[in-house]
């Protein structure tokens, strides 16, 4: 009985575990044309995004498959990000193309 | 139009190999008084399309306009698409030049047909005519092949913030040359429309036929490549809203604010659900020669038409600045302002001014119908809006005016893009986004040059841009088309296909230098009208007020602003 529930315990912990490797949760809202990619995008909603800790914002592209997209800016909550910036678990993420003007 | 007679001249030596905006500058500062009246009949309004309008170059049918400005009280150049530039390119015609004032109360109409024939005629039975309702009764007179370039009441009343219109591909009057007021100087003329025929057939004016064609396929490929092209087709300039918002430069509630919570609610996305679940249209072919078809069709709920093209500057002026969120009435004022005839830049800030100096509330859309209403019926009130945002503000003693030599900003901050700021204080144009846009380079996180909130190399950029931009407006190139100069040859390759056509060499030198030549020329012209460096600046709230939510302030020091024309000669 003991032995049971220590290996319970074992097993509760090896789930907690794994869903702390992958709890970098974004929102992400995809401007211009770059909805096009996501059969089933709503862009009220926005994409829920679920990534492993401490990942960057190319892994983020990467996991969107836009890596080879040309890409304008990007923002988080409000911010704009640069290449070295840390995403946030449930942030927001706002990705915009290129612009030109008038 | 003193003695009511048309006259014809071949173009002089010194214009050859001009058009649009370097012919009529150059015009304009060597026939027009700089201390004259603008309304009065030693001004002199120029109508003369891009250089390489009417040949087969993708997006150049643009038609530069010039004449002293009645609301900045300096030069000004106002260029518009639509059909008409190509169609005067078609025909062999370089400029047309309305002269004198005719006595008072005459309203005429010009008509040119394809061989060039012109004529005035009497157009007493469509004054007062708004531009929709002009545009049916002129096709009624003389069919349905003709490009039409006309003014609407607020022309007729010499208002400063009278635009001219001029028809698409589909015949209506929404494409403007909105800014500066020359409408106004169009009305004073006595001059109502202009109808050129369509579809001329004059021989090829092009010297250099395969060179010419070999650099005009290159400039069509980059233009479609690019990725820009691809959004504007699908959103619109409209695409511009989220993008200008997020880096909170989108002038909100008289420029209170950088950001305006429901631009969700205004933006390019929503604008295109919209219009894809009523019926509508985008991808939408406005002008001749257009390969980007950024154009769109707004309709009701019901399907109906209610405004072509509604462009970004528009769902600015008449939305984010107004704190407006309802695009049905943004699409209305759009209609309004072009059958009305007036710039949607200058008439939204001017709702805009008095809203702020507490005339009417912010967001109240059915009060911004009924003031630019009364524009057309002529009240006090309507005559103060169509004069522009300075006159609202001097009315109201209001001391948030965003203008710069009497002429509004546009769509972007100068406080959250600084190098905005230079285009916008000493652009000779006044207020204007489009005479030197700096807003990608000062916009790009990843891997951008410029530090938006930083005087660090603005005044170098806003001087490039100016001066470049010069040429786009010469050689008659849609602004949005620019992307095309994203080719392996770059600039050099319009420059061989100008010179493929003219039969004469051109280089990037010549494009820069008399880019240099026509600002030169320009502030000349201003500074002998009465302008001072002291014209070059923004208005206090720019520089004291920090803009939500970044809380920039424009930087650049007034010093520094008077560098931007360091290189003109003596």
């Amino acid at each position: 009985m003991v032995l049971l529930l220590s290996l319970t315990m074992k097993w509760i912990q090896h789930l907690t575990f794994s869903q702390t490797e992958f709890a970098l949760k974004l929102t992400v809202k995809l401007y211009g044309t770059l909805s096009r990619f996501f059969e089933a995008y709503d862009h009220l909603s926005g994409l829920d995004v679920v990534l492993p800790d401490e990942s960057s914002i190319n892994d983020l592209l990467e996991h969107l498959n836009l890596k080879s997209e040309r890409l304008g800016m990007i923002y988080m909550d409000g911010e704009p990000l640069n290449k070295n910036s840390q995403l946030k678990s449930g942030a927001q993420v706002k990705i915009f193309q290129p612009i030109a003007g008038g | 139009m003193t003695t009511e007679k048309v006259s014809y001249e071949d173009i002089e030596p010194a214009f050859t190999g001009m058009g649009g905006r370097g012919l009529t500058s150059f015009f304009v500062n060597k026939e027009v008084p700089p201390m004259c009246d603008p309304l009065g009949s030693e001004n002199k309004l120029i109508f003369a399309p891009g250089y390489l309008s009417g040949t087969p170059f993708v997006n150049s049918s643009r038609l530069s306009i010039g004449a002293k400005s009645p609301l900045t009280g300096g030069i000004k150049e106002s260029n518009v698409g639509g059909t008409v530039a190509a169609d005067l390119g078609n025909i062999g015609i370089s400029a047309i030049i309305v002269e004198g004032k005719p006595k008072e109360n005459q309203c005429y109409i010009l008509t040119i047909d394809q061989t060039g024939t012109a004529a005035l005629v009497d157009g007493t039975a469509q004054s007062g005519q708004r531009t929709y309702s002009l545009v049916a009764a002129l096709k009624e007179i003389y069919g349905d092949t003709q490009s039409i370039t006309c003014i609407g009441p607020a022309g007729e009343y010499e208002l400063s913030a009278a635009s001219i219109q001029s028809t698409d591909r589909d015949g209506r009057p929404c494409r403007a040359a909105g800014r500066g007021g020359l409408g106004a100087v169009m009305g004073s003329k006595g001059l109502k429309a202009i109808v050129v025929e369509q579809n001329a057939r004059t021989p090829e004016s092009i010297h250099d036929a395969t060179a010419f064609k070999g650099g005009a396929k290159e400039f069509a490929k980059a233009v479609l490549a690019d990725e820009f092209t691809g959004e504007l087709a699908e959103l619109g300039s409209a695409v511009l809203v989220e993008p200008i918002n997020a880096a909170g430069a989108f002038p909100t509630r008289n420029a209170r604010e950088g950001q305006f919570e429901d631009a969700d609610k205004i933006s390019g996305e929503t604008m295109a659900q919209v219009i894809k679940s009523r019926g509508g249209i985008q991808n939408h072919k406005g002008c001749a020669q257009c390969i980007i078809n950024c154009s769109n069709e707004y309709v009701d709920e019901k399907g109906k038409y209610v405004t072509s093209s509604l462009e970004y500057e528009t769902i600015w002026s008449m939305g984010g600045m107004l704190g407006n969120s309802d695009l049905d009435s943004i699409a209305r004022l759009d209609f309004l302002c072009d059958d009305i005839g007036l710039d949607t830049i200058s008439t939204g800030v001017a709702i805009g001014v008095a809203m702020d100096a507490g005339y009417k509330e912010f967001g109240d859309a059915n009060g911004a119908i009924a003031m630019v209403e009364e524009v057309a019926e002529g009240t006090e009130f309507g005559k103060l809006l169509g004069h522009g945002p300075a006159h609202v503000g001097n009315h109201f003693n209001h001391d948030r005016v965003p203008v710069v030599k009497g002429q509004s900003i546009a769509a972007y901050d100068p406080r959250a893009i600084n190098g905005m700021a230079v285009t916008y204080a000493t652009s000779p144009m006044g207020g204007d986004h489009t005479a030197g846009f700096v807003v990608e380079s000062n916009l790009k996180e990843f891997g951008g040059t410029l530090d938006r909130f930083s005087s660090k190399g603005q005044v170098d950029a806003s001087r490039d841009a100016q001066i470049h931009m010069v040429l786009v407006d010469t050689a008659g190139i849609c602004d949005f088309a620019q992307t095309g100069f994203g080719s392996a040859g770059g600039v050099g390759n319009v420059c061989n296909v100008i010179a493929a056509k003219s039969g004469q060499p051109f280089t990037e030198e010549d494009w820069t230098n008399i880019g240099k030549r026509v600002l030169q020329i320009e502030v000349e012209f201003n500074r002998n009208a009465g302008f001072t460096k002291e014209q070059d600046r923004l208005p206090k709230m720019f520089y004291e007020e920090p803009l939500p939510p970044f809380n920039g302030v424009v930087v650049v020091s007034d010093d520094e602003m008077d560098t931007t024309f360091n290189f003109f000669t003596d």
